[in-house]
């Protein structure tokens, strides 16, 4: 068992009181998965077991796509929930709170300051005869990745996830607490549109590839918290909006549906890519429509819960530069 | 015989190329532009099938998808005039979606020159012919369909 690192013993004693003191029923947290260098989820409701949670850079999917999930299943008595979430897992939190799928009352948001996630293929690349066991934050440029007689560091930009580069909410917002750490310096605009330098062919080839890949397991779905929908537009039957099987369109389809349901919502977590079993990377294509709705409404999703987000709001003076006769 | 011959060679000549366009009118505008081009008389292409919609606000980006999988060559999706709205801001809701949905199309490659949106009033019957004859012009130029459309 390795020694916990600081942020980890901060997690660990404030759950510790949020379950002594009765303030949450269960906490939905982290532990080591049974692969190298990958993290998953684990709901503690008993104090015992506390000691299992862990938080560091490998701690990726996002947690909040199990709140609604779990109030939903617990109708009448809704379990209060307690949370770790990063950045961007607490303006998902924020989201769903906007969007009346989640009371305030029944979540306790444990903050931590991200320090960004690392990329465990990236990593492992990096150091290829080591055996990794564990990484940490250290300083605001830095991973420091250890193992057994093996302690290294690395600049942060050479491991650091991509959907972490350019992050401008590492430390949360609106959180109930939140245990501090070396946090991944925030970045202070919007990041460059990765399409931008393709032109129409090349992206339609991009497209097509990586939907090529995509073997319809929904596990992009499932690992989003902006996708709670009871009966998703993909199994919708009445009408039929598209075929259940990997007909290149209908993959097509689904992906631009969901892109689409995303708009406005998406905060770039990352979680559908990291989930991914074959590795579809949505993130291009996802990044360019975030930074559409950013440059178009001056709106990025989860930062407030007022109502105002992108797509329920309009303003007289929206752009009509896409339109035809105006 | 020769009318024989006649019917043989119809069949054998492939009808030449005509963009097939869905067009989803709002009820309370541009259907009614629509309405007033035809009984003014005034001569448009035939190549649009009209969907009649409640409000733009009403048409989801789904619609839009499906009709181009489904091998239509172009969408044009017309409502009222900011302002104008029948149910006051169904359409200022639906510029926002199709802003997007526009650059969606863009970035994924699609040619968004497929997917036209556009205010028409009832009173624009001229108009309707002038918008619609723009979308046909457009996308015969783009030529048949052939992203995202499902083959059989």
């Amino acid at each position: 068992m390795m020694k916990p690192n600081p942020q980890e013993q901060g997690v660990r004693a404030a759950v510790r009181e949020l379950l002594s003191g009765g303030i949450v029923d269960v906490f939905i947290g982290y532990e080591p998965a049974t692969l190298p260098l990958r993290a998953r989820p684990l709901f503690v409701r008993d104090a015992a077991d506390v000691d299992k949670l862990v938080f560091d850079p490998l701690c990726g999917q996002n947690l909040a796509t199990y709140l609604v999930r779990m109030l939903r299943e617990s109708k009448d008595d809704p379990p209060k929930i307690g949370l770790l979430a990063k950045g961007c897992d607490a303006r998902s939190i924020a989201i769903l709170l906007d969007e009346h799928q989640v009371s305030r009352d029944n979540v306790y948001v444990l903050g931590v300051a991200c320090p960004g996630l690392v990329d465990p293929d990236k990593l492992a690349a990096r150091f290829p005869d080591q055996q990794i066991d564990g990484v940490e934050g250290d300083g605001p440029t830095r991973f420091v990745a250890h193992g057994e007689d093996f302690r290294e560091t690395v600049r942060r930009d050479e491991v650091l996830a991509d959907g972490c580069v350019g992050c401008r909410y590492p430390t949360p917002k609106g959180a109930d607490q939140v245990v501090q750490g070396d946090p991944l310096p925030a970045a202070d605009g919007p990041t460059p549109d990765p399409l931008a330098a393709l032109s129409m062919d090349e992206r339609w080839a991009l497209f097509t590839a990586e939907m090529a890949k995509c073997i319809r397991c929904n596990a992009c779905r499932e690992a989003c918290p902006n996708c709670y929908c009871a009966t998703c537009f993909a199994e919708q039957n009445n009408p039929r909006w598209i075929g259940t099987g990997r007909d290149p369109s209908d993959v097509m389809v689904f992906h631009l549906g969901r892109l689409m349901h995303q708009s406005g919502r998406c905060v770039s977590c990352g979680s559908c890519v990291r989930a991914c079993p074959v590795g579809v990377n949505l993130r291009p294509f996802t990044d360019h429509v975030v930074a559409e709705v950013e440059k178009r409404f001056g709106a990025e999703a989860g930062l407030a819960t007022d109502g105002s987000s992108a797509m329920t709001s309009y303003s007289m003076d929206d752009s009509q530069d896409f339109m035809t006769g105006v | 015989m020769e009318v024989q011959a006649t019917t043989s060679d119809a069949a054998t000549t492939p009808a030449p190329w005509e963009p097939k366009i869905v067009a989803f009118l709002c009820n309370w505008c541009s259907y009614a532009g629509a309405d007033l081009a035809g009984v003014s008389r005034m001569q448009y292409p035939t190549n649009a099938r009209v969907v009649r919609v409640p409000c733009s606000g009403r048409v989801n980006p789904m619609y839009i998808l499906k009709a181009l999988q489904g091998g239509a060559d172009g969408v044009l999706v017309s409502g009222c005039h900011p302002g104008d709205c029948h149910y006051l801001a169904g359409n200022l809701y639906a510029r926002r979606k199709f802003a997007v949905l526009s650059a969606m199309l863009d970035a994924v490659g699609v040619d968004n020159e497929r997917v036209h949106f556009s205010w028409v009033s009832a009173s624009e019957g001229v108009r309707f012919v002038e918008v619609l004859n723009t979308v046909i012009d457009d996308v015969r130029r783009l030529g048949p369909a052939t992203k995202l459309v499902k083959q059989p």
